[in-house]
């Protein structure tokens, strides 16, 4: 048995194409792979780990941003901020350093059936990983909406890419008010959303209490809802069970299991 | 090559490199990264009469050198491991050996005779020192009594090679680990994690949803290593040596010290191929300097 068939996931050492500063805090990295992965599905992630450095040896999760192709992808975006040591210690990294890449992982968001209304909401960094969603489901006819929620004008990372995107209908709200409407994101979809009916199908990647807020939403409104979740992970490949979260069905992984759940799925904490 | 085979007790490995309990699932998680079969035996995560749901998240967090975690021992239970996990790992050559707990020495007694009775599993592993569970664990490591009491309870319960894990979070290690030899096991791990805690500054609360949790990682090596080289002269019983072993150099010092094998644990995390480069380095560094079999350098530190 010892030559039991092993796939081509494993580290690889890939390289920083290219990166880019947005605004003070946020970075995008481009990776490109020493050979090419797939199939990915938006919502899978990586494992990222670079040289020890700073007495850190966990790699960290990022959602995967954007990628081309689907089966033979050559490249993977990743979308940061930057927030601790092993975000600092990435957002150092020069063109032409070497990064290790585990990849991909995890589920991915499941497409709307034939006919659906697709409605995204992101809060802050939560777009990373619904930007690809985007892209994919821009060449479905499938009416789409994006709700986009941050702190201020600067932490809507993404929104001049999208914004000059076709057939994507885009909201924002900023809690400051810098732009779109004054308020949390959640408080614009409910004014904002006309009523898609079961006929709609809700992907939301954000903090904690938006996702929690967009749960209860698509509950009242009987919606199938997808949401992507971010936890601290030590493998990414579901043995050391230290990245559950509580659902219904008992503690699940967010590596393996997720990270992508059903909404009703999550038992919400106030402190999760 | 060099010859990497070693014995504890009985059983039989081709080279002295596993991965440590609750480091590797059940097998499955990590046979798509690495080939199971090259390791000298798989532990797997610790099983219990009944599933464990855990401790409530957040679960780990990376210290300098180090990680926390507080698992809490989660697993499907003994049931959905023999129909669901154990028939995996059978497919495979390398033994496997069970590591097991529960919360009374009645519990541990009926797990081990359980799992004596299954085709496929080649020993048992006693998990005496779980830092991360109320009852149990480490409250049956403490002391020699204790671990002498359980461990005769055990012993009479399995007729596979025992081996027991110790916590170095005790008085005297030697003491424990030779009351544990005196009930007969056929080799001793030394070490588990070592209960320890972190801060959320921000938010001024504990960092683990245990609140205290178990530190593994190259921040406990200096601490295991210690426990071996106190413990190995003591007893005739191999050791297995665990705490912070990321490379091969890390795990020939452990022999060095006196232990026959090593389990890798917080590496598979950072690099699932860590055990796979042990071996391998293990091999180059006898043949680059002449030593025929691994066997001499256990135990051969020169003071």
């Amino acid at each position: 048995m010892a030559t039991m068939a092993m796939g081509n996931l494993g580290y690889h050492e890939g390289e920083i194409k290219e990166r880019k500063r947005l605004g003070s805090l946020y970075h995008r990295l481009r990776i490109s792979l020493p050979c090419p992965i797939g199939p990915i599905i938006p919502g899978q992630f990586a494992m990222l780990k670079i040289e020890d450095r700073g007495g850190i040896i966990l790699p960290r999760p990022f959602s995967i941003h954007n990628f081309e192709g689907q089966e033979m992808v050559p490249w993977l975006d990743f979308l940061f901020k930057v927030v601790g040591k092993g975000t600092g210690l990435l957002a150092k990294l020069s063109v032409g350093s070497p990064i290790m890449v585990l990849a991909p992982l995890g589920n991915g968001f499941p497409d709307p059936p034939p006919g659906y209304k697709a409605l995204l909401i992101a809060g802050g960094m939560g777009i990373a990983p619904l930007f690809p969603l985007i892209l994919r489901l821009k060449a479905s006819p499938s009416p789409l909406y994006l709700f986009y929620g941050a702190q201020s004008q600067d932490d809507l990372i993404c929104l001049p890419e999208l914004i000059n995107l076709e057939g994507i209908r885009i909201n924002i709200a900023t809690e400051d008010g810098t732009a779109g409407k004054k308020g949390m994101v959640t408080e614009l979809l409910r004014e904002e959303d006309d009523e898609g009916g079961d006929q709609t199908v809700i992907y939301a990647c954000g903090p904690g209490p938006m996702l929690k807020a967009v749960a209860d939403f698509a509950a009242e409104r009987r919606r199938s809802c997808w949401i992507s979740l971010e936890k601290r992970m030590a493998c990414g490949v579901g043995a050391c069970l230290g990245c559950v979260v509580e659902t219904k069905g008992g503690y699940k992984r967010v590596c393996k299991d997720g990270p992508i759940f059903e909404a009703q799925e999550i038992i919400w904490r106030d402190d999760a | 090559m060099p010859n990497l085979k070693v014995k504890l007790g009985k059983l039989e490995l081709q080279n002295p490199v596993m991965p440590a309990a609750g480091t590797f699932g059940y097998g499955e998680e990590y046979a798509s990264l690495i080939d199971l079969d090259k390791l000298g035996a798989i532990v797997t995560k610790g099983i219990s009469l009944a599933p464990q749901a855990g401790n409530p998240p957040p679960r780990i967090w990376e210290t300098w050198g180090g990680m926390l975690n507080s698992i809490g021992l989660q697993n499907v239970g003994l049931e959905i491991f023999v129909k669901e996990k154990l028939p995996f790992l059978c497919r495979w050559r390398m033994p496997i050996i069970v590591n097991f707990f529960g919360y009374s020495s009645k519990e541990y007694a009926e797990c081990a005779q359980r799992l004596s009775d299954l085709e496929g599993v080649a020993a048992l592993e006693a998990n005496l020192s779980c830092p991360n569970i109320k009852k149990g664990g480490l409250q049956f490591g403490s002391n020699p009594q204790t671990v002498a009491k359980i461990t005769n309870i055990i012993r009479k319960s399995t007729k596979l090679p025992l081996i027991v894990k110790l916590s170095s979070n005790v008085s005297d290690i030697k003491e424990v680990a030779m009351a544990a030899e005196g009930e007969g096991v056929d080799a001793i791990s030394l070490i588990n994690s070592i209960p320890a805690m972190a801060i959320d500054l921000e938010r001024r609360r504990p960092a683990l949803g245990g609140i205290t949790g178990g530190l593994s990682g190259p921040a406990i090596k200096p601490i295991a290593l210690k426990a071996v080289w106190e413990v190995a002269p003591r007893v005739k019983v191999p050791i297995i040596g665990v705490g912070g072993i990321m490379d091969y150099r890390d795990a020939l010092e452990f022999l060095v010290v006196g232990a026959t094998a090593v389990q890798v644990g917080t590496a598979n995390f950072t690099n699932p191929r860590t055990m796979l480069e042990i071996i391998e380095g293990m091999g180059a560094f006898l043949k680059q300097r002449g030593i025929e079999d691994i066997k001499e350098m256990i135990g051969s530190l020169g003071l």
